[in-house]
């Protein structure tokens, strides 16, 4: 099974996708190996954060996978795969390579058995119409496609209670507030994601 | 900076994405912005709901057949013509599933078009799609040409068409310039080739299917000589020549698959370069066969200027190609390429 983590660029996937694994923890991330006999690179969290987090949009173009237990302590048993993916640009992006990784991570938004919709808390959607019409997009897809929530990112900085408030009522759906930084209600996502994936199971 | 940008619409009037696939495809490309995308995946899931049983049971090695199809640049005939097809086939299936009449008659075809636009490729994807269909139980593609069928002795012809015929059966007979068969006059052993063409496509009717390729103008006049295979050719698809646009976006789909780049300025220069020549000489303008050499040459240049220049090199540099790689008129190598047209 896939979750999926989607979204703007610079709303702060990849790093929620890498402190979530360490909060659940995982000491090496890397890749989801497709030949277990090939070696391929993986990461503790803090190397991770520098190779894929940067305050520059569309940075990531190979994003993470990784394999995460959620069964406290166990390393055995049923896996979930985690996804980043490159973040939706408003326009077009006149990089060939950024418009190849977006396909790409659309596919696998096509393919997720699970959709982490990553937003963030604290843009102000009337500043940026735009931005506003690609989450609004990606959501109404989104929860056509698969289980999913909103996760509203950055949730510790002031006034993020009142644009979340706001996100409940224009998207209709679940927004769990989150902050990648501070680890603020990683408990929330863990748990959506372990009722999603008990449910989903046959 | 001039030259078309990323988000111009190049290949004429906004068309709609036919698949959910297209539209990342499109996206790649640049021809989609993303919010768009997101719409039209949106509307797709409407139209196809992802759960539940659908109006018609899917069919993933034709579907898959049918997606590199529509993944080819231009074609559009050609496409329209195998999208009628499937559409018959699945029909008479559907038909003899409720025990009414099918009419299920033979499907050789005739593929008239220059050199370079694509008929084998078509004729191999077609191979895929029959079987998937339950046409062909093969459904592999066995190429021939004259030499293949003809022999060097009286007897010896039907021997080798035959044979060529057995290997065929159960996927498509693919015949590339198939009017030369019927060039050497009466006394040619190509007459005999076309005889035991003829009998085999009676015979073993619904074991495989003929495609008769070639030049358009040659191919009518095969046909025409030859009403015996005339008659029992049931589809014609006609391939046109790619305009300098489709060429280019060959090349683009070409450089992808090979997991390079090319440039803004490459692929404006690509595109005068080709409107310029398509202007001085027709006959191989419209040849794709041309682009791929192209950039397989570009290919190799783009390793020579590299190694040139020295390492350590950056993954953006690995992967661009230049036009400086790409022009046709620089370089010396060039000559032995004959331009791209089989001689």
């Amino acid at each position: 099974m896939e979750a999926v983590f989607v979204g703007r660029p610079n709303v702060g996937k990849s790093l929620l996708l890498i402190n979530f694994c360490e909060y659940l923890g995982i000491r090496r991330l890397g890749p989801v190996d497709p030949h277990p006999k090939e070696r391929m690179p993986t990461w503790t969290p803090a190397e991770a954060r520098r190779r894929f987090v940067s305050a520059f949009p569309n940075r990531v173009l190979e994003p993470l996978a990784v394999a995460v237990s959620l069964v406290p302590g166990g390393h055995s048993g049923p896996t979930l795969v985690l996804r980043d993916t490159p973040g939706i640009p408003t326009g077009t992006v006149a990089e060939a390579a950024v418009r190849q990784a977006v396909a790409a991570g659309l596919g696998h938004l096509l393919g997720a058995s699970l959709i982490l919709h990553v937003v963030d808390a604290t843009a102000d959607p009337e500043t940026d119409p735009q931005a506003q019409a690609v989450d609004a997009a990606l959501w109404a897809l989104a929860r056509h496609l698969a289980p999913s929530v909103v996760v509203a990112n950055k949730a510790e900085t002031e006034g993020a209670v009142v644009a979340i408030r706001r996100l409940r009522e224009q998207l209709g759906g679940p927004v769990l507030p989150v902050s990648a930084v501070t680890r603020l209600g990683f408990r929330d996502l863990k748990r959506w994601l372990w009722e999603q994936f008990q449910a989903a199971r046959p | 900076m001039s030259g078309p940008r990323p988000g111009d619409r190049r290949d004429g009037p906004s068309q709609r994405p036919a698949s959910a696939r297209e539209v990342l495809f499109w996206v790649e490309e640049g021809r989609l912005q993303p919010v768009e995308a997101l719409t039209h995946l949106r509307r797709m899931q409407a139209v196809h709901p992802a759960v539940g049983p659908g109006p018609r049971p899917s069919n993933p090695s034709a579907d898959q057949a049918m997606d590199e199809l529509e993944r080819l640049v231009g074609l559009e005939p050609v496409k329209a013509v195998v999208r009628e097809l499937r559409a018959f086939v699945e029909i008479q299936r559907r038909r003899q599933e409720v025990g009414l009449k099918t009419d299920l008659h033979t499907l050789h075809m005739v593929f008239s078009g220059s050199p370079g636009t694509g008929k084998t490729t078509v004729a191999r994807i077609l191979a895929r799609l029959l079987q998937g269909l339950g046409v062909l139980p093969r459904g592999h593609l066995v190429e021939a040409e004259r030499a293949d069928l003809v022999g060097e002795y009286i007897g010896h012809t039907a021997q080798k068409t035959r044979e060529l015929i057995r290997r065929a059966l159960g996927g498509v007979l693919f015949i590339d310039e198939a009017y030369s068969l019927a060039r050497g006059g009466d006394k040619d052993f190509g007459r005999e080739a076309i005889d035991a063409l003829v009998k085999a496509m009676e015979d073993y009717r619904d074991q495989f299917v003929l495609v008769l390729a070639g030049y358009p103008t040659e191919m009518e006049w095969f046909l025409a000589t030859n009403p015996g295979l005339g008659s029992r050719v049931a589809l014609h698809l006609v391939f046109p020549d790619y305009s300098p646009a489709e060429l280019v976006a060959i090349a683009r789909q070409m450089v992808r698959d090979r997991q390079y780049l090319l440039t803004r300025e490459a692929e404006a220069e690509l595109a005068r370069y080709l409107e310029r020549r398509g202007e001085q000489s027709r006959g191989w303008a419209g040849n794709g066969r041309f682009v791929r050499n192209l950039v397989e040459r570009a290919i190799r240049r783009q390793a020579v200027r590299l190694a040139q220049h020295g390492g350590p090199y950056s993954r953006e540099q690995l992967m661009t190609l230049t036009w400086s790689d790409l022009d046709p008129e620089g370089g010396g190598e060039w000559r032995r390429y004959s331009w791209g047209v089989p001689t």
